[in-house]
């Protein structure tokens, strides 16, 4: 064992490199510079009630396809795409999908530096990332995009619960820990430290579990068939905003548990009786169990039980933890039959 | 509900036992990780960089310690650049915290309520940390740099708050807010900037101050930084530098014209005042901007981008386009404001990113020392002023501080008076000599009335009469009551001239090298005194008859003495708008012995 | 003995001393297992070697999140308030960090505005273990958790407060985004010295999602426990509605870890007050004598008056009121306190301990109402004896006149009022009181 330690110290002192200086930022100018030529503005409807008329987009073909955000922006006849250049060109729209909540718009125009949708980067929590868009709308005319720095603070999905944040969009998502979903910036790029495509940054977002803006982008990787179904002509399915609930779905009835009267906002699950013969006492499960997870997600009021329970179908499995003093148990749980 | 809550400590004791094992095995899980020398170096590096400009930010405070900003010293006497929306609502008079731990007393120089900017002069030294100044054209977008200050007040121990980001963009426009105050060509950053970071400075990673950090854009959240804050540029600024330190409330310019965005793209002219420089110097409607200021423009922004850096009278290069072809003009910008719309500027206000005081918040029965003080309903006009700073104090209508003017104008004229004094040569002067394009000249000038023989004729003019209805000979703008000027003012010096008062610094006709200007009224006529701030010789002067008219310019070259400790220049070359009216080589300068004798 | 999430009924028929040896070889094993994690951890990032300088420091502060991840834990509560006054309280995850091997993990109060009915532990390995809250720092809004774990856990290697400097590294950790992996922010120090000298302060994106987890350095050595504060209040949501902005804060571990036994034995800590105020003025200039002391408070106690000029607290010269602050801010209630003060041509030092609250106020109050209008001669005439009170229970009636107190004349209301707000509450006074002619003594 011990050799085993010496092994890992010599191994871990012989990798750490010489130093390799770069004059810190110069790789960003570098690469920002090459990145801003493929970064568009886009002006649309809006302009009242504090609802902003611009988003952001970028290029993905040299032929002038654009992917941003589907928004209430690209609701009009007359979409407005401006190049880095300058150039301000009509943007038709090729299709959305409201589900994932992005669109495509086509520019008149060729030869365009653009990214590559199909060799975006994968990021993982802690790379350093760079965020392009065209926030309170600040660049006017041919005035480059807005950059911020930051890193993928985690990779975590939108829709880790249900109502947690108000989008369609269900699948993962880049957290930045860099301010970057501000108006207008949906639709805007987010890349990696070399400039490699990697996301989409999102609309604003309130996290409903703390009461935050959220800072987020949807990963590339994640829009590439749908991106290229709307470019090829293909249809996208509409939302689909049904979490799926099952015709009959389990309740704590079917199971034998009768919890305390929910009389609060948040009164935590506890368990007030057992029915003789039920589910629940053949689980034993005993009343004053705190029942804390259901299917292995946090149950932190009666109510929001009642809810995850209306996702289960009657016929299968329930898995309930419950606190009992200090202990933690699992048990599983089936409906009865019939 | 807290039936749960029976306290239970299980195997308590075998806890105790196995920690103390554990805990001599292996101090801590996660031993401290090896870090390439690199990374170390940088970091060390960029906190050395942090470390020696902190010595120079300011935490600027209302007198009475409630309310206040940021600000950073750029001269070792304690001349400090701050915002104007900082400055406003607390007075003439503040103080200012450093790192070294010290309040400074400190009054207010210079305010520029368009470009939100704000001199302020700290006393208590003459060696002030300072900051070093940057080129903020060389800023590029994705340059790393930080922010000092004292965001929501937090520096108790009066050292300022570093925040680190990168440039998210420059030549950035921001239009003004239900006020005069505008940002162009600001500075755009992702370093956190937050109410209370107003008027500190923005650095570059060698440590040069790039910008003066003001405004943000906030949105949902209210009043906190959401990655996107705006620092008016360090270039901006020092155009306005001598401006800055004339004690006088500053405007801003503009061309006298409007300018569009067409259908097709370019920018153009859609209107224009017939009565400002640029219609004289042959600006039309319908131009074609291309470049201003030698920046080629893109946008409106990026036009009033370059618009908002220059004072007013500053002479900015354009190029238009008319018929397929390129003009090169030299226009010269006129004021922004009028005098009362830059006034009203001046009442105390609620700006956009001024830190309220702060309400304490005690529990019930702390009686703690130092609470936050409780609002006062005092105004700041009412705070007292340390009897040592008083003098330091002198408000007057259209200055910020006139004691910093009649400083300048004092400098000025002392560093003239060195190439001589001319105060006793109250006789009649003669200039004699010759004119580039052929033909002499004689001109005599003298207290009440000047004259002068031209190969187109003799001219006299008189101080009896408005000098400004007297432009002689025809053609030179009046060249005549000009010298009649000149001489006055040589003669009589800024004090007995009229009314003199220092504007700052503007360029004559190399805008790359701007002039300390004294701006001098005698006879309802106008005249600005451009002198070489190396120097101190008088390099020009311009004769201003009217408002909407071309000044009579005369640059002063050729500096010779005519007597022991007396220089006069003996090349005089007289301009009226775009032309040269004449090219005077002077021969011989002679003092007739003063009438009365004084 | 078993794992902490065991399926099925738990049987409960183990032997206690049973329990004790087993858990006792395990926890030695894992001792040294955690050892093994402890140098491998320093080993285990492999740096790329053709990586630049943004790349290098990349993988450093992922190393550093790394080095740390093992100390962060999740926290998840049920039950409990739904919002605090007016502020609707989050019901996501939370993050503590680990501080003591058997179980014992510092978070955020604000974590914990709740009033939760139950706290749940999920572990860096993915264990979830029921916690509860041993204590509070109510100085810094930290909170003290004790998880029923059974295996000894990794703890932080501390960054030494001396070693900080602004414009460093400074990484924020959370565990709240994902039960698996930490979430990450990277700023550079912004201060040492804030909130009264209780934290530092980073420009690193400190909110909900990172609250209660630790402040880490480069070497992933934890710098301090990221907390919401303001210097303005000292209130779990205080400096939450700076969340996000640039502007974090974090209680150094060194602090905490110096404060940690108290916690452990299950005393919350209080900020320290001393019972003294200053006229309103300008906080950063000179500091003013002491304008009040109020009465029965540590600094009457020790001895301070009004009008002692303070000069030195712990030896420490200072100057303005902020200095004061500074001065006192750190300190915990039951700490001393030396002051030096002068007073007059005098030099006084004077220790004072510190004390978690103060007595509030209280007017010495007798319970009468005196008749309006009374002539000198008459003494005071009562018009309203308040039943329960002193007066009361002395016996005292309507339309008594009071002639003296403790033997001086009172000749009017103003003179009795005078006299009795120089008293304190508590203390007896005698009364001499005419009823209908007759003199009265009555002791009150």
């Amino acid at each position: 064992m011990l050799r085993t330690i010496l092994v890992a110290l010599i191994v871990g002192l012989t990798l750490v490199p010489g130093t390799v200086r770069t004059e810190a930022g110069e790789s960003y100018v570098q690469v920002i510079s090459q990145v801003q030529p493929k970064i568009v503005k886009i002006f649309g409807a809006g302009g009242l009630r504090g609802l902003e008329h611009y988003q952001s987009g970028f290029l993905i073909s040299a032929e002038g396809h654009v992917l941003t955000s589907w928004s209430y922006v690209l609701d009009t006849d007359y979409i407005s795409v401006v190049l880095n250049d300058g150039r301000r060109l009509q943007g038709n729209l090729v299709g959305a999908d409201p589900r994932l909540e992005i669109a495509v718009l086509k520019v008149d125009a060729g030869d365009l530096p653009h990214f590559a949708i199909d060799q975006a980067a994968t990021l993982r929590v802690g790379d350093r990332v760079l965020a392009f868009s065209n926030l309170f709308g600040v660049a006017a005319g041919d005035e480059a995009a807005s950059v911020q720095h930051g890193l993928v603070a985690a990779v975590t999905s939108l829709a880790a619960r249900r109502g947690v944040f108000e989008t369609p969009y269900s699948g993962p998502a880049y957290v930045l820990d860099a301010m970057t979903n501000n108006p207008g910036a949906a639709g805007g790029a987010l890349t990696d430290r070399r400039g490699r495509l990697a996301g989409i940054l999102g609309k604003e977002l309130r996290n409903s579990l703390d009461n935050t803006w959220l800072n987020y982008a949807v990963p590339v990787r994640e829009l590439e068939t749908a991106v290229k179904d709307i470019i090829a002509g293909k249809s996208r399915p509409s939302v689909d905003n049904t979490a799926r609930k099952p015709a009959q779905a389990v309740t704590l009835a079917l199971l034998g548990i009768t919890l305390v009267p929910d009389v609060l906002a948040r009164t935590p699950p506890y368990i007030d009786r057992i029915a003789t013969g039920s589910p629940a006492e053949k689980a034993g499960l005993h009343p004053d169990d705190l029942v804390l997870f259901v299917n292995g997600q946090i149950a932190p009021s009666i109510k929001v039980l009642n809810e995850q329970l209306e996702r289960i179908d009657r016929i299968d499995e329930v898995r309930l933890t419950v606190q009992r003093g200090q202990d933690l148990i699992e048990v599983s749980l089936f409906a009865p039959a019939g | 509900m807290m039936r749960l809550m029976r306290r239970r400590v299980p195997a308590a004791l075998a806890a105790q036992c196995t920690l103390l094992l554990w805990m001599a095995a292996c101090p801590a899980a996660n031993a401290a990780i090896d870090v390439p020398a690199s990374v170390l170096q940088a970091e060390q590096q960029r906190a050395a960089v942090i470390a020696k400009a902190t010595l120079a930010a300011v935490s600027v405070f209302a007198p009475d310690g409630k309310g206040g900003g940021s600000g950073v010293v750029v001269t070792p006497d304690g001349f400090a650049l701050t915002n104007f929306h900082v400055v406003a609502p607390v007075g003439d008079y503040m103080k200012c915290g450093m790192s070294d731990g010290r309040i400074y007393d400190a009054v207010i120089v210079s305010i520029d309520p368009t470009g939100d900017l704000a001199m302020i002069k700290l006393f208590g030294r003459e060696d002030f940390p300072v900051a070093e100044l940057g080129d903020s054209d060389q800023v590029r977008v994705g340059d790393w740099c930080f922010a000092l200050g004292n965001p929501f007040l937090l520096a108790t121990d009066l050292q300022p708050s570093a925040s680190y980001g990168i440039v998210s963009g420059i030549h950035r426009y921001q239009y003004p807010s239900g006020t005069i105050l505008e940002y162009t060509d600001c500075i755009q950053t992702d370093a956190a900037i937050n109410p209370g970071n107003s008027g500190g400075p923005l650095f570059n990673m060698r440590g040069q101050l790039i910008g003066i950090n003001g405004r943000c854009s906030f949105e949902k959240r209210g009043r906190v930084n959401v990655g996107v804050g705006y620092s008016i540029s360090i270039n901006q600024i020092k155009r306005f530098w001598g401006h800055l330190q004339s004690g006088r409330v500053l405007d801003h310019a503009t061309l006298g014209a409007t300018i569009v965005h067409d259908s097709d793209g370019t920018l153009r002219v859609s209107n224009i005042l017939e009565s400002s420089d640029a219609y004289r110097r042959g600006l039309r409607y319908g131009d074609e901007l291309l470049a201003f200021g030698g920046r080629n423009l893109g946008s409106v922004n990026e036009y009033k981008n370059v618009l908002g850096t220059y004072p007013k009278g500053w002479r900015v290069p354009l190029t238009i386009r008319r018929d397929g072809d390129r003009k090169e003009l030299l226009v010269r910008l006129a004021g922004a404001h009028r005098p009362e719309e830059l006034l009203a500027g001046l009442q105390p206000q609620t700006p956009e990113h001024e830190i309220p005081e702060k309400k304490p918040e005690r529990k019930p029965g702390e009686e703690e020392p130092a609470p936050r003080p409780a609002p006062s309903p005092d105004s700041p006009g009412e705070v007292k002023v340390p009897e040592a700073l008083a003098q330091y104090i002198q408000p007057r209508p259209g200055f910020a501080n006139r004691y910093f003017n009649d400083l300048h104008r004092q400098r000025i004229w002392k560093k003239q008076v060195a190439h001589g004094d001319f105060s006793a040569d109250r006789g009649n002067w003669t200039v004699q000599g010759n004119l580039e394009a052929g033909g002499a000249f004689s001109i005599t000038l003298g207290d009440e009335a000047s004259s002068a023989i031209f190969p187109t004729g003799q001219v006299t003019v008189t101080q009896q009469q408005d000098l400004g209805e007297q432009l002689k000979p025809e053609g030179s703008g009046g060249v005549l009551a000009a010298l009649h000027l000149w001489r006055r003012m040589l003669v009589s010096g800024p004090e007995r001239f009229g009314e003199v008062s220092y504007l700052g610094t503007l360029p004559l006709r190399d805008p790359a090298s701007p002039l300390d200007v004294l701006v001098g009224t005698f006879n309802v006529t106008e005249s600005q005194f451009y002198f070489s701030p190396q120097s101190g010789e008088l390099a020009g002067l311009e004769m201003f008859p009217d408002t909407n008219v071309d000044p009579c310019e005369i640059t002063f070259s050729d500096y010779r003495p005519i007597s022991p400790g007396k220089e006069l220049p003996f090349r005089m070359v007289v301009r009226h708008g775009d032309y040269l009216f004449a090219d005077l080589r002077v021969e011989k300068i002679e003092f007739a012995v003063a009438p009365n004798g004084s | 003995m078993l794992p902490p999430l065991s399926r099925g009924k738990k049987v409960r028929t183990m032997a206690v001393r049973r329990r004790f040896w087993l858990s006792f070889a395990k926890a030695a094993l894992c001792g040294i297992a955690a050892t093994l994690v402890c140098f491998s951890s320093s080993a285990r990032h492999v740096w790329a070697e053709e990586a630049d300088l943004d790349g290098l420091e990349e993988q450093a502060v992922r190393a550093a999140v790394e080095a740390v991840a093992p100390c962060v834990v999740r926290i998840e509560t049920t039950g409990g308030m739904e919002r605090a006054g007016e502020v609707l309280l989050g019901a996501g995850p939370t993050t503590g960090l680990v501080v003591g091997a058997d179980g014992w993990i510092v978070s955020s109060a604000f974590n914990f505005l709740r009033q939760p009915a139950s706290i749940l532990v999920t572990l860096a390995d993915g264990k979830r273990v029921a916690a509860q809250i041993v204590a509070r720092d109510r100085s810094r809004m930290l909170v003290l958790l004790k998880a029923a774990v059974q295996q000894p856990l990794p703890v932080p290697e501390v960054a030494p407060p001396g070693e900080m400097f602004v414009g460093q590294w400074t990484i924020a950790v959370g565990r709240s985004m994902d039960a698996a992996q930490p979430n990450v922010s990277v700023g550079v120090l912004s201060a040492r010295n804030r909130i009264w000298g209780k934290a530092v302060q980073t420009d690193a994106k400190v909110s909900p999602s990172n609250y209660g987890g630790p402040l880490v350095d480069i070497r992933g050595r934890v710098m301090g426990v990221l907390v919401p504060l303001s210097p303005d209040a000292i209130a779990e949501l205080a400096g939450a509605e700076w969340y996000d902005s640039g502007i974090g804060f974090a209680v150094p571990l060194a602090d905490i870890l110096q404060r940690l036994e108290r916690l452990q034995s299950g005393k919350d800590i209080f900020p320290g007050l001393l019972g003294i105020s200053f006229k309103d003025g300008d906080i950063y200039s000179s500091l003013p004598p002491i304008a009040a002391v109020s009465p029965r408070s540590p600094a009457s106690d020790a001895g301070l008056k009004a009008g002692d000029q303070i000069v030195a607290v712990n030896g420490k010269p200072v100057s303005t009121q902020i200095q004061l602050k500074h001065a006192l801010g750190p300190l915990d209630a039951g700490e001393k306190v030396q002051l030096s003060v002068t007073r007059g041509t005098e030099k006084v030092d004077a220790v004072a301990t510190l004390a978690e609250k103060l007595i509030p106020y209280e007017h010495p109050f007798i319970g009468l109402l005196p008749m309006r209008g009374g002539t000198a001669a008459d003494g005071t005439a009562v018009r309203y004896v308040y039943p329960d009170s002193g007066a009361a229970a002395a016996g005292l009636k309507v339309g008594d006149r009071v002639l003296q107190l403790d033997g001086k004349p009172m000749p009017q209301a103003d003179a009795l009022r005078l006299t009795i707000s120089a008293r304190q509450p508590g203390d007896t006074v005698e009364l001499q009181v005419d009823r209908s002619g007759q003199k009265v003594g009555l002791k009150v």
